[in-house]
C-alpha cells in the first residue's frame, strides 16, 4: 500500500507549466529519486509535498489523510536542503533539538535523542560546534540528523549533495543509504545526477518537462527506458538512424544488424537506434562472421577497471565501446576493427520518441 | 613603498588631530596665558546641557526603536518573499540624501499637522530622523539579512515545527545581533547630533545647545564639541567591536 499518494498535480508561474498532471507515490520506509535535467519540475514537486508551495490542482495523501491544505509547519516532514540551512547562532547539538524543543519535548528526551542522532551521523564528537566551525559535509549530516530527529513522517531531501566536493559527496550518499535504511523513513530525494539516483534508490522518478517520463527501478529505468528522453538522459549511448528491415532486423547505414525490439514493426518503418558502449563488442576486422559495422579506433579513454574506445565507422558517424580494460589492450588507436552486439541489446525508439516494443 | 604610506597616514593623522587638539587646547584658554578647566565647570553647570543631552538622547532611543519596528520586519519580508523590490527599496533608502533636510522639514510639517501630543511635542522630531537615518539602518540591516539566506533558514525552521514567532525570535534575530547593534549605534550617532529639524523646529536638542553655546561662550563651545565628539566616537567604537566580536565568533558562514 502506496504511504505518500501524489495524484495529478499540476504547477504553472504565469504561462509556464512546471508540473502538468504528476502522480506517483512512495511505499512505507522506501528511498524514492525525483531525477531530471534542470527546470523539469523536481524541486517544485519536493517542495509541494514540503508544503513550502501550494498545487494549482491535484492533491496529497499522507497514509491515507489528506494534507494538501497542512502548513509546512504542520506536516512533521523532515528537509534537507540544497545549501547550508543549518542556524548559525546554534550548536550542531542545539540545531538538532530546534524541532523537538518545539515539540516541547522534556529536555532530558530532547539531549538524548539529540545526541544519539548526532552519533547516527558520526559527529559525536563536534556537538558544542557551530555551523561556521564545521565542513560543509559535516554541516550537512548536521542537518540530516537535524530532520530525523523529529521522527519525520517523510523524509525529503533536496540536492544535498551538490554543494560538496566529489569525494564527501560518495561518502555521505552511501552513509544517507545507510541511516535511512536503519532510521526506515520513505524518503524523496531530488537530483540531477544519475550516478547518485541510480546508486542509492529503490525507485527512480525520471522527470521531463513537469511531467514523470518513467518510474522504476533503477536496473529498469537504465535497462528498458520507455522514452528516448529517458534513454538519452540515463547513461551514455549512441544513436544512429535506421530502418526496420525484417522482423528482428534492423539497417544502420548500409549495414543489417540485429535487433529484437524490431519485432512487430512495420517492414521500412524509420526508427532511431540506441546502442549502450557496455553492449558493443568488438572484434579485429575480417575475423568475425556475419553482418557487422566496420571501423577503425581512433582514441581511447582509460577509467581504470574499464577503457572507453572510440571508433570512426566507415559508414561515417562514430560508436562508442566500453571494454575492461585488459579486453581494450587488443585495440590501440587506428586498429580497424568490426562491431556488432546483441539482438536485444539495442533499444529503438520511434520518431514521437516512444519506445519500439511500447506500441507493439 | 612602506615608507611612503607611513607618510601618508601620518599626514591624515595630522589632518584629523590638528582640529581635535586645537579645540581641546581652546577649550581650557581662561584668558591671556592662563589655562584651566573653568569652560568645562561652567559648561558642566549648565542645567541646560543635561537637559538638551538628555532629550537627544531620549530622542536617539525612541528613534533606534522605531527604526527597528518598521525595517526589521519590511526588509526580512523583502528578503523572504519579494526580493524583486529590493531595487525599489535601496532608491527608497537613499531618498534623504538627496532631499535637503529644510524640504524635508517644510514638507513633514505639512503631512503631520496632527495628533497634537505629538506635534506640538519634542517627540515629533522621531519622525525627520527616522528618515534622516533611513540609509544607514537599511543599508545595515540589508546586509545582515542579506547574508543569512533568510529563505532557506525560514524554510528549515518551519519544517521543523516553527511557527512566525518562534522563527523571527529564535532564528532571525539572534542571527541579525551584529546588523542590529550597528544600525542602532550609527541612529544614535546621528541623532544626538543632528542640528537642522530641531533648530527649525525650535526645539532645543544637544545640537541645537552646542550652536547656542557657540555663539555666546566660545571655550565651553569647545569642551562641548568634544564631549559630543566623544559621544559619536564611542558609538562608531560600538559598532566596530560589535562587529569584531562576531567575526571571532565566527559569523553566519
Amino acid at each position: 500500500m502506496s504511504y505518500l499518494a501524489i495524484e495529478g498535480l499540476s504547477k504553472h508561474y504565469g504561462n509556464r507549466n512546471i508540473l502538468s498532471n504528476v502522480s506517483l507515490s512512495i511505499g512505507h520506509g522506501e528511498f524514492l529519486s525525483l531525477l531530471g535535467p534542470s527546470g523539469c519540475g523536481k524541486t517544485t514537486l519536493l517542495r509541494i509535498i514540503a508544503g513550502f508551495e501550494s498545487p494549482d490542482t491535484g492533491r496529497l495523501l499522507l497514509d491515507g489523510r489528506e494534507i494538501t491544505p497542512v502548513s509546512a509547519a504542520q506536516r512533521g516532514m523532515g528537509m534537507v536542503f540544497q545549501a547550508y540551512s543549518l542556524f548559525p547562532n546554534m550548536t550542531a547539538l542545539d540545531n538538532v533539538r530546534f524541532g523537538l524543543r518545539i515539540r516541547k519535548l522534556a529536555a532530558k528526551e530532547q539531549l538524548s535523542r539529540a545526541r544519539d542522532m548526532l552519533a547516527l551521523v558520526g559527529l559525536a564528537d563536534h556537538m558544542q560546534k557551530y555551523p561556521s566551525q564545521l565542513s560543509g559535509g559535516q554541516q550537512q549530516r548536521v542537518a540530516l540528523a537535524r530532520a530525523l530527529a523529529i521522527r519525520p513522517a517523510l523524509l525529503l531531501l533536496d540536492e544535498p549533495l551538490s554543494a560538496l566536493d566529489a569525494k564527501v559527496r560518495v561518502q555521505l550518499r552511501d552513509e544517507i543509504r545507510n541511516i535511512q535504511r536503519e532510521a526506515g523513513v520513505a524518503t524523496i530525494f531530488v537530483t540531477h545526477d544519475q550516478e547518485e539516483a541510480l546508486s542509492i534508490s529503490d525507485r527512480v522518478a525520471v522527470m521531463h518537462d513537469g511531467s514523470v517520463a518513467q518510474i522504476g527501478s533503477p536496473a529498469e529505468i537504465y535497462g528498458t527506458p520507455r522514452d528516448i528522453f529517458v534513454a538519452r538522459f540515463i547513461g551514455i549511448s549512441t544513436e544512429f538512424d535506421g530502418v526496420v528491415t525484417e522482423s528482428n532486423t534492423v539497417r544502420v547505414g548500409g549495414v543489417t544488424l540485429p535487433a529484437s525490439q524490431a519485432d512487430g514493426l512495420p517492414k521500412g518503418a524509420g526508427v532511431r537506434v540506441l546502442i549502450r558502449p557496455e553492449n558493443v563488442h568488438l572484434n579485429h576486422a575480417g575475423s568475425g562472421s556475419g553482418p557487422a559495422l566496420a571501423g577503425h579506433v581512433i582514441s581511447e579513454t582509460f577509467f581504470g577497471a574499464t577503457t572507453q574506445i572510440r571508433i570512426e565507422l566507415a559508414e561515417g558517424g562514430s560508436l562508442i565501446a566500453t571494454l575492461p580494460t585488459i579486453e581494450a589492450a587488443k585495440f590501440p588507436p587506428a586498429t580497424p576493427i568490426c562491431a556488432i552486439w546483441a539482438p536485444e541489446a539495442p533499444h529503438l525508439f520511434l520518431k514521437d520518441g516512444r519506445q519500439a516494443t511500447s506500441v507493439t | 613603498m612602506k615608507f611612503g604610506r607611513k607618510i601618508f597616514l601620518g599626514l591624515v593623522g595630522l589632518y584629523f588631530a590638528i582640529p581635535l587638539v586645537a579645540t581641546g587646547v581652546f577649550s581650557l584658554w581662561q584668558g591671556s596665558n592662563r589655562y584651566g578647566f573653568d569652560g568645562y565647570t561652567a559648561l558642566f553647570n549648565q542645567d541646560e546641557l543635561w537637559t538638551s543631552l538628555a532629550l537627544s538622547f531620549e530622542l536617539a532611543v525612541e528613534t533606534v526603536l522605531a527604526s527597528l519596528v518598521i525595517l526589521v520586519p519590511a526588509i526580512f519580508w523583502m528578503h523572504l518573499r519579494l526580493p524583486r523590490l529590493k531595487a525599489v527599496f535601496d532608491v527608497i533608502s537613499a531618498l534623504p540624501f538627496v532631499i535637503p533636510p529644510i524640504v524635508l522639514v517644510a514638507g513633514m510639517s505639512a503631512l503631520y499637522t496632527g495628533p497634537e501630543w505629538l506635534v506640538s511635542t519634542p517627540h515629533y522630531l522621531v519622525i525627520p530622523y527616522v528618515v534622516m537615518t533611513l540609509p544607514y539602518t537599511y543599508r545595515t540591516l540589508d546586509v545582515g539579512l542579506g547574508a543569512l539566506d533568510i529563505r532557506t533558514l525560514s524554510e528549515a525552521a518551519q519544517s521543523l515545527g516553527a511557527g512566525w514567532g518562534t522563527l523571527v525570535f529564535r532564528v532571525v534575530l539572534p542571527n541579525l545581533t551584529t546588523a542590529l547593534v550597528g544600525a542602532a549605534l550609527l541612529t544614535v550617532a546621528i541623532a544626538m547630533g543632528e542640528f537642522t529639524f530641531a533648530n527649525i523646529l525650535l526645539f532645543k536638542t544637544f545640537a541645537v545647545f552646542i550652536a547656542f553655546i557657540g555663539q555666546s561662550y566660545p571655550t565651553e563651545a569647545a569642551a562641548l564639541t568634544l564631549l559630543s565628539f566623544l559621544i559619536t566616537w564611542a558609538a562608531m567604537m560600538g559598532v566596530l567591536l560589535g562587529g569584531r566580536e562576531r567575526a571571532e565568533i565566527g559569523g553566519t558562514r
